[in-house]
Protein backbone atom coordinates (compact mmCIF):
# COMPACT_ATOMS: atom_id res chain seq x y z
CA UNK A 1 0.00 0.00 0.00
CA UNK A 2 2.82 2.67 0.77
CA UNK A 3 4.23 1.75 -2.72
CA UNK A 4 0.83 2.58 -4.23
CA UNK A 5 1.59 6.00 -1.99
CA UNK A 6 4.31 6.48 -3.72
CA UNK A 7 2.48 5.69 -7.02
CA UNK A 8 -0.17 8.31 -6.73
CA UNK A 9 2.00 11.02 -5.72
CA UNK A 10 4.45 10.15 -9.08
CA UNK A 11 0.66 10.30 -10.79
CA UNK A 12 -0.24 13.60 -9.72
CA UNK A 13 3.56 15.37 -10.48
CA UNK A 14 3.02 13.05 -14.06
CA UNK A 15 -0.39 14.64 -14.65
CA UNK A 16 0.76 18.31 -13.98
CA UNK A 17 3.74 17.80 -16.42
CA UNK A 18 1.71 16.06 -19.12
CA UNK A 19 -0.75 19.34 -18.79
CA UNK A 20 2.46 21.73 -18.97
CA UNK A 21 3.80 20.09 -21.44
CA UNK A 22 3.32 21.87 -24.24
CA UNK A 23 3.87 25.70 -22.36
CA UNK A 24 7.95 23.98 -22.97
CA UNK A 25 8.72 24.97 -19.20
CA UNK A 26 9.92 21.35 -18.29
CA UNK A 27 13.51 21.69 -17.60
CA UNK A 28 14.39 18.09 -17.23
CA UNK A 29 12.83 17.00 -21.05
CA UNK A 30 16.78 16.17 -22.50
CA UNK A 31 18.76 16.00 -19.07
CA UNK A 32 18.45 12.31 -18.29
CA UNK A 33 19.61 11.65 -22.18
CA UNK A 34 22.75 14.03 -21.10
CA UNK A 35 23.44 11.48 -18.36
CA UNK A 36 22.96 8.59 -20.30
CA UNK A 37 24.58 9.53 -23.71
CA UNK A 38 28.45 8.38 -23.22
CA UNK A 39 26.76 4.85 -22.33
CA UNK A 40 24.24 5.17 -24.79
CA UNK A 41 26.88 6.10 -27.76
CA UNK A 42 29.14 3.49 -26.76
CA UNK A 43 26.39 0.67 -26.62
CA UNK A 44 25.17 2.48 -30.39
CA UNK A 45 28.49 2.16 -31.48
CA UNK A 46 29.27 -1.55 -30.33
CA UNK A 47 26.25 -2.82 -31.83
CA UNK A 48 26.79 -1.07 -35.25
CA UNK A 49 30.31 -2.42 -35.17
CA UNK A 50 29.25 -6.09 -34.15
CA UNK A 51 26.13 -5.79 -36.96
CA UNK A 52 28.53 -4.56 -39.76
CA UNK A 53 31.08 -7.06 -38.78
CA UNK A 54 28.29 -9.85 -39.01
CA UNK A 55 26.61 -8.08 -42.43
CA UNK A 56 29.89 -7.77 -44.26
CA UNK A 57 30.75 -11.37 -43.91
CA UNK A 58 27.45 -11.96 -44.95
CA UNK A 59 28.23 -9.91 -48.10
CA UNK A 60 31.96 -11.08 -49.28
CA UNK A 61 30.50 -12.25 -52.67
CA UNK A 62 28.82 -9.01 -53.06
CA UNK A 63 31.40 -6.54 -51.71
CA UNK A 64 33.92 -8.10 -54.14
CA UNK A 65 31.80 -7.04 -56.87
CA UNK A 66 31.01 -3.47 -55.91
CA UNK A 67 33.98 -2.52 -54.79
CA UNK A 68 35.05 -3.54 -58.63
CA UNK A 69 32.25 -1.53 -59.71
CA UNK A 70 33.58 1.24 -57.46
CA UNK A 71 37.03 1.34 -59.36
CA UNK A 72 35.70 1.69 -62.58
CA UNK A 73 33.15 4.58 -61.22
CA UNK A 74 36.54 6.32 -59.59
CA UNK A 75 38.06 6.09 -63.02
CA UNK A 76 35.02 7.62 -64.48
CA UNK A 77 34.79 10.15 -61.99
CA UNK A 78 38.34 11.20 -61.74
CA UNK A 79 37.43 12.09 -65.51
CA UNK A 80 34.42 13.99 -64.50
CA UNK A 81 36.66 15.78 -61.62
CA UNK A 82 38.85 16.85 -64.42
CA UNK A 83 36.50 18.23 -67.01
CA UNK A 84 34.22 19.92 -63.05
CA UNK A 85 37.78 21.98 -63.12
CA UNK A 86 38.28 23.39 -66.34
CA UNK A 87 34.49 24.47 -66.13
CA UNK A 88 35.06 25.63 -62.84
CA UNK A 89 38.01 27.80 -63.56
CA UNK A 90 36.07 28.90 -66.72
CA UNK A 91 32.93 30.05 -64.18
CA UNK A 92 35.66 31.89 -62.23
CA UNK A 93 36.89 33.61 -65.30
CA UNK A 94 33.42 34.30 -66.56
CA UNK A 95 32.55 35.60 -63.23
CA UNK A 96 34.95 37.95 -62.89
CA UNK A 97 34.14 39.08 -66.19
CA UNK A 98 30.37 40.06 -65.06
CA UNK A 99 31.40 42.01 -61.90
CA UNK A 100 30.26 38.93 -59.71
CA UNK A 101 31.21 39.76 -56.05
CA UNK A 102 33.83 37.03 -54.90
CA UNK A 103 32.14 35.44 -51.82
CA UNK A 104 32.67 32.00 -50.06
CA UNK A 105 30.93 29.29 -52.33
CA UNK A 106 31.91 26.47 -48.99
CA UNK A 107 29.44 25.39 -46.55
CA UNK A 108 30.31 25.84 -43.24
CA UNK A 109 29.67 22.42 -41.13
CA UNK A 110 29.81 21.63 -37.72
CA UNK A 111 30.43 17.69 -36.70
CA UNK A 112 28.45 15.81 -34.31
CA UNK A 113 28.22 12.29 -32.59
CA UNK A 114 24.26 10.88 -32.80
CA UNK A 115 24.00 9.79 -28.69
CA UNK A 116 20.58 8.16 -29.16
CA UNK A 117 17.64 7.60 -31.34
CA UNK A 118 13.75 7.81 -30.32
CA UNK A 119 12.50 4.90 -28.52
CA UNK A 120 9.51 4.72 -30.49
CA UNK A 121 9.34 3.76 -34.53
CA UNK A 122 7.07 6.03 -34.98
CA UNK A 123 8.58 9.54 -34.81
CA UNK A 124 12.34 9.14 -36.65
CA UNK A 125 14.51 11.79 -34.53
CA UNK A 126 18.51 11.68 -33.06
CA UNK A 127 19.86 12.56 -30.61
CA UNK A 128 23.22 14.56 -31.07
CA UNK A 129 25.68 16.22 -29.06
CA UNK A 130 25.63 19.56 -29.97
CA UNK A 131 23.65 22.26 -28.51
CA UNK A 132 22.95 25.49 -27.94
CA UNK A 133 26.49 26.15 -25.89
CA UNK A 134 27.86 25.15 -29.76
CA UNK A 135 25.94 27.38 -31.72
CA UNK A 136 23.36 24.97 -32.78
CA UNK A 137 20.06 26.50 -33.98
CA UNK A 138 16.89 25.71 -34.89
CA UNK A 139 16.25 24.58 -38.34
CA UNK A 140 19.42 24.26 -39.54
CA UNK A 141 20.07 21.47 -42.22
CA UNK A 142 21.49 18.22 -40.85
CA UNK A 143 24.09 16.13 -43.50
CA UNK A 144 25.81 13.17 -43.93
CA UNK A 145 27.98 12.86 -46.66
CA UNK A 146 26.72 15.59 -47.88
CA UNK A 147 22.89 14.65 -48.63
CA UNK A 148 20.38 16.49 -46.72
CA UNK A 149 19.20 13.94 -43.64
CA UNK A 150 16.77 16.66 -41.52
CA UNK A 151 16.87 19.47 -39.18
CA UNK A 152 17.42 20.73 -35.85
CA UNK A 153 14.13 20.46 -34.32
CA UNK A 154 14.41 20.86 -30.63
CA UNK A 155 17.80 22.51 -28.76
CA UNK A 156 19.08 22.25 -25.42
CA UNK A 157 22.29 23.32 -23.60
CA UNK A 158 24.77 20.36 -24.64
CA UNK A 159 22.30 18.47 -26.83
CA UNK A 160 19.87 18.57 -30.14
CA UNK A 161 17.08 16.82 -31.92
CA UNK A 162 17.10 16.27 -35.35
CA UNK A 163 14.21 15.66 -37.10
CA UNK A 164 14.54 13.53 -40.10
CA UNK A 165 13.48 13.61 -43.45
CA UNK A 166 11.82 10.39 -43.30
CA UNK A 167 9.68 11.67 -40.68
CA UNK A 168 6.01 10.95 -41.12
CA UNK A 169 5.37 14.92 -40.33
CA UNK A 170 8.16 16.00 -43.02
CA UNK A 171 7.93 18.23 -45.80
CA UNK A 172 10.15 19.91 -47.82
CA UNK A 173 10.58 21.71 -50.86
CA UNK A 174 12.45 20.33 -52.96
CA UNK A 175 13.48 20.61 -57.02
CA UNK A 176 14.30 18.19 -59.89
CA UNK A 177 17.87 19.13 -61.03
CA UNK A 178 17.28 18.22 -64.64
CA UNK A 179 13.28 19.24 -65.76
CA UNK A 180 13.01 22.20 -63.12
CA UNK A 181 10.31 20.96 -61.78
CA UNK A 182 9.28 21.49 -57.82
CA UNK A 183 7.30 20.21 -55.27
CA UNK A 184 7.04 18.48 -51.64
CA UNK A 185 9.33 16.14 -50.59
CA UNK A 186 7.42 14.00 -47.98
CA UNK A 187 8.55 11.99 -45.27
CA UNK A 188 6.83 8.61 -44.60
CA UNK A 189 7.08 5.30 -43.32
CA UNK A 190 6.63 3.78 -46.69
CA UNK A 191 9.56 6.23 -47.87
CA UNK A 192 10.65 9.53 -48.97
CA UNK A 193 8.39 10.69 -52.62
CA UNK A 194 7.70 14.00 -53.78
CA UNK A 195 4.59 15.67 -55.09
CA UNK A 196 2.53 18.75 -56.40
CA UNK A 197 5.14 18.47 -59.31
CA UNK A 198 3.55 20.02 -62.12
CA UNK A 199 1.90 17.71 -65.03
CA UNK A 200 4.41 19.66 -68.08
CA UNK A 201 7.22 18.82 -66.47
CA UNK A 202 9.57 16.42 -67.95
CA UNK A 203 11.17 14.07 -65.19
CA UNK A 204 13.81 12.27 -65.67
CA UNK A 205 14.24 9.11 -64.01
CA UNK A 206 17.63 9.50 -61.98
CA UNK A 207 18.07 12.88 -62.12
CA UNK A 208 19.04 14.57 -58.90
CA UNK A 209 16.59 16.22 -56.30
CA UNK A 210 18.01 19.35 -54.16
CA UNK A 211 16.05 21.65 -51.88
CA UNK A 212 14.57 24.54 -53.30
CA UNK A 213 15.16 26.93 -50.64
CA UNK A 214 11.54 27.89 -51.05
CA UNK A 215 9.76 28.96 -47.74
CA UNK A 216 13.12 30.13 -46.61
CA UNK A 217 13.40 27.43 -44.32
CA UNK A 218 16.31 25.51 -45.72
CA UNK A 219 18.96 26.99 -47.96
CA UNK A 220 18.57 26.02 -51.58
CA UNK A 221 21.08 23.30 -53.80
CA UNK A 222 21.82 20.63 -50.98
CA UNK A 223 20.93 17.02 -52.81
CA UNK A 224 18.68 14.95 -50.94
CA UNK A 225 18.46 11.88 -53.78
CA UNK A 226 17.60 10.86 -57.08
CA UNK A 227 14.09 9.96 -58.86
CA UNK A 228 13.28 6.28 -58.61
CA UNK A 229 10.32 6.14 -60.37
CA UNK A 230 7.15 8.08 -61.52
CA UNK A 231 4.22 6.90 -59.09
CA UNK A 232 1.59 8.75 -60.20
CA UNK A 233 -1.27 7.63 -62.98
CA UNK A 234 -1.92 9.31 -66.06
CA UNK A 235 -5.04 11.02 -65.20
CA UNK A 236 -3.67 12.78 -62.17
CA UNK A 237 -3.03 16.66 -62.29
CA UNK A 238 -0.04 16.21 -60.30
CA UNK A 239 2.89 14.26 -60.48
CA UNK A 240 4.33 12.29 -57.49
CA UNK A 241 7.65 10.58 -57.76
CA UNK A 242 9.14 8.01 -55.47
CA UNK A 243 13.04 9.30 -53.99
CA UNK A 244 16.03 7.06 -54.12
CA UNK A 245 17.45 8.09 -50.86
CA UNK A 246 21.31 6.62 -50.50
CA UNK A 247 21.75 7.36 -46.65
CA UNK A 248 20.84 4.76 -44.73
CA UNK A 249 19.82 6.09 -41.17
CA UNK A 250 20.13 3.36 -39.03
CA UNK A 251 23.88 3.35 -39.72
CA UNK A 252 25.11 6.90 -39.31
CA UNK A 253 27.08 7.52 -36.59
CA UNK A 254 28.17 11.56 -37.10
CA UNK A 255 26.48 13.97 -38.70
CA UNK A 256 27.02 17.93 -40.15
CA UNK A 257 25.18 20.67 -39.05
CA UNK A 258 25.00 23.21 -41.77
CA UNK A 259 25.84 26.82 -39.71
CA UNK B 1 19.80 -2.80 -2.39
CA UNK B 2 17.21 -4.51 -4.10
CA UNK B 3 15.72 -1.75 -5.67
CA UNK B 4 18.90 0.21 -6.04
CA UNK B 5 19.92 -3.06 -8.98
CA UNK B 6 16.58 -3.09 -10.30
CA UNK B 7 17.03 1.19 -11.19
CA UNK B 8 20.60 0.37 -12.56
CA UNK B 9 18.86 -2.56 -14.88
CA UNK B 10 16.08 0.02 -15.70
CA UNK B 11 18.60 2.52 -17.07
CA UNK B 12 20.48 0.09 -18.76
CA UNK B 13 17.23 -1.08 -20.45
CA UNK B 14 16.55 2.64 -21.53
CA UNK B 15 20.15 2.50 -23.05
CA UNK B 16 18.92 -0.52 -24.90
CA UNK B 17 16.12 0.82 -25.91
CA UNK B 18 17.71 4.25 -27.05
CA UNK B 19 21.04 3.01 -29.10
CA UNK B 20 20.75 -0.64 -29.76
CA UNK B 21 17.39 -1.67 -30.52
CA UNK B 22 16.90 1.61 -32.47
CA UNK B 23 19.64 -0.19 -34.74
CA UNK B 24 17.17 -3.28 -35.21
CA UNK B 25 13.71 -1.93 -36.28
CA UNK B 26 12.37 -3.81 -38.88
CA UNK B 27 9.73 -1.18 -40.87
CA UNK B 28 10.34 1.19 -38.31
CA UNK B 29 8.96 -1.06 -35.57
CA UNK B 30 10.93 -2.17 -32.63
CA UNK B 31 10.13 -3.28 -29.02
CA UNK B 32 9.68 -1.52 -25.84
CA UNK B 33 11.61 -3.42 -23.37
CA UNK B 34 10.65 -1.05 -19.93
CA UNK B 35 6.31 -2.43 -21.28
CA UNK B 36 7.35 -5.89 -21.90
CA UNK B 37 9.45 -6.61 -18.53
CA UNK B 38 6.15 -4.75 -16.52
CA UNK B 39 4.28 -7.38 -18.00
CA UNK B 40 6.83 -10.08 -17.55
CA UNK B 41 6.93 -9.31 -13.77
CA UNK B 42 3.37 -9.00 -13.30
CA UNK B 43 2.91 -12.45 -15.05
CA UNK B 44 5.21 -13.94 -12.64
CA UNK B 45 3.48 -12.14 -9.11
CA UNK B 46 6.34 -9.95 -9.27
CA UNK B 47 4.10 -6.80 -8.21
CA UNK B 48 6.59 -4.87 -6.00
CA UNK B 49 9.14 -4.85 -8.38
CA UNK B 50 6.78 -3.98 -11.33
CA UNK B 51 5.60 -1.05 -10.10
CA UNK B 52 9.18 -0.43 -9.96
CA UNK B 53 10.15 -0.64 -13.23
CA UNK B 54 6.50 1.27 -14.11
CA UNK B 55 7.60 4.50 -12.01
CA UNK B 56 11.07 4.73 -12.72
CA UNK B 57 11.36 3.24 -16.05
CA UNK B 58 8.04 5.03 -17.48
CA UNK B 59 9.60 7.98 -16.46
CA UNK B 60 12.94 7.91 -18.00
CA UNK B 61 11.41 7.09 -20.58
CA UNK B 62 9.20 9.72 -21.30
CA UNK B 63 12.16 12.13 -20.59
CA UNK B 64 14.10 10.63 -23.64
CA UNK B 65 10.87 10.15 -26.04
CA UNK B 66 9.68 12.79 -28.62
CA UNK B 67 6.45 12.48 -27.30
CA UNK B 68 4.35 14.32 -25.10
CA UNK B 69 5.85 14.17 -21.55
CA UNK B 70 3.69 11.57 -19.44
CA UNK B 71 2.68 9.43 -22.95
CA UNK B 72 4.06 6.45 -21.49
CA UNK B 73 3.69 6.77 -17.74
CA UNK B 74 0.18 7.34 -17.85
CA UNK B 75 -0.10 3.85 -21.23
CA UNK B 76 2.01 1.89 -19.34
CA UNK B 77 -0.17 2.35 -15.92
CA UNK B 78 -3.17 1.65 -17.76
CA UNK B 79 -2.02 -1.52 -18.69
CA UNK B 80 -0.33 -2.30 -15.12
CA UNK B 81 -3.37 -2.22 -14.09
CA UNK B 82 -5.78 -4.25 -16.18
CA UNK B 83 -3.36 -7.01 -16.07
CA UNK B 84 -2.24 -6.76 -12.28
CA UNK B 85 -6.17 -7.32 -12.20
CA UNK B 86 -6.89 -9.92 -14.57
CA UNK B 87 -3.71 -12.03 -12.71
CA UNK B 88 -5.20 -11.25 -9.50
CA UNK B 89 -8.49 -12.60 -10.65
CA UNK B 90 -8.49 -15.03 -13.46
CA UNK B 91 -5.01 -16.26 -13.97
CA UNK B 92 -1.11 -16.44 -13.06
CA UNK B 93 1.66 -18.05 -14.79
CA UNK B 94 -0.03 -17.64 -18.39
CA UNK B 95 0.75 -20.21 -20.98
CA UNK B 96 2.54 -19.50 -24.14
CA UNK B 97 0.37 -18.68 -26.20
CA UNK B 98 -2.28 -16.54 -23.93
CA UNK B 99 1.11 -14.70 -22.70
CA UNK B 100 1.60 -14.18 -26.47
CA UNK B 101 -1.73 -12.86 -27.18
CA UNK B 102 -1.30 -10.64 -23.86
CA UNK B 103 2.13 -9.04 -25.10
CA UNK B 104 0.50 -8.71 -28.45
CA UNK B 105 -2.93 -6.76 -27.04
CA UNK B 106 -0.20 -4.59 -24.35
CA UNK B 107 1.61 -3.38 -27.41
CA UNK B 108 -1.39 -2.35 -29.51
CA UNK B 109 -2.98 -0.62 -26.47
CA UNK B 110 0.72 1.44 -26.15
CA UNK B 111 0.44 2.30 -29.40
CA UNK B 112 -2.90 3.06 -30.31
CA UNK B 113 -3.08 6.82 -28.79
CA UNK B 114 0.04 7.61 -31.32
CA UNK B 115 -1.96 5.97 -34.04
CA UNK B 116 -5.30 7.57 -33.72
CA UNK B 117 -4.00 10.92 -32.67
CA UNK B 118 -1.55 11.59 -35.70
CA UNK B 119 -3.25 9.42 -37.85
CA UNK B 120 -0.95 8.35 -41.09
CA UNK B 121 -1.57 5.42 -43.39
CA UNK B 122 1.37 3.22 -42.58
CA UNK B 123 0.77 3.27 -38.78
CA UNK B 124 -1.55 0.88 -38.42
CA UNK B 125 1.15 -1.72 -40.17
CA UNK B 126 3.47 -0.10 -38.09
CA UNK B 127 1.22 -1.26 -35.06
CA UNK B 128 0.92 -4.41 -35.66
CA UNK B 129 4.57 -5.01 -36.67
CA UNK B 130 5.64 -3.67 -32.68
CA UNK B 131 3.22 -6.25 -32.06
CA UNK B 132 4.75 -8.95 -33.22
CA UNK B 133 8.08 -7.83 -32.75
CA UNK B 134 6.99 -7.28 -28.52
CA UNK B 135 5.08 -10.99 -28.55
CA UNK B 136 9.06 -12.72 -29.95
CA UNK B 137 10.92 -10.61 -27.21
CA UNK B 138 8.20 -10.27 -24.83
CA UNK B 139 8.07 -14.34 -24.33
CA UNK B 140 11.30 -14.83 -24.12
CA UNK B 141 12.13 -12.35 -21.37
CA UNK B 142 8.49 -13.48 -19.39
CA UNK B 143 10.23 -17.67 -19.60
CA UNK B 144 13.53 -15.98 -18.66
CA UNK B 145 12.31 -13.93 -15.63
CA UNK B 146 10.44 -17.02 -14.95
CA UNK B 147 13.24 -18.86 -14.57
CA UNK B 148 15.47 -16.82 -12.83
CA UNK B 149 12.74 -15.67 -10.07
CA UNK B 150 11.85 -19.69 -9.44
CA UNK B 151 12.16 -20.87 -5.78
CA UNK B 152 14.65 -23.15 -6.38
CA UNK B 153 14.87 -26.33 -3.75
CA UNK B 154 16.87 -25.96 -0.61
CA UNK B 155 17.01 -29.66 0.00
CA UNK B 156 18.06 -32.20 -2.65
CA UNK B 157 17.37 -35.60 -2.39
CA UNK B 158 20.30 -38.03 -2.79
Amino acid sequence: MKNYRYYISILVLVLIGFVIYPLGILPFKGTFEKLISPFAKAASTFTLGTKNFFFNISQINKLTKINQDLANQILQLKADNTKCSEIAHQNEILQKELGFSEGSQGINTTPAAIISRSPSGFVQEFTINKGSKDGIQSGRPVLSDGYLIGTISEIYDTTSKVFLLTNYKSLVPVVLQNSRGTGLLKGGLEGLSIKDIAIDSQIQVGEKILTSGLGGDLPQGIVIGEVEKIISKESEIFQIVSVKYPINLNKLEVIFIQK
Amino acid sequence: MKYLINIILIVLAIILQTSVFSQFQINNSMPNIIMLVIISLIFISRQKEALLWLIVGSLLLDMSSPFRFGYYFLTISVLFFILLRLTNTYFANPSLIFSALLFFLASIILDLPIVIISYNSSMPIIMLLNGIYNVIIGVVLYYFLDYYYRPKDSIRLT
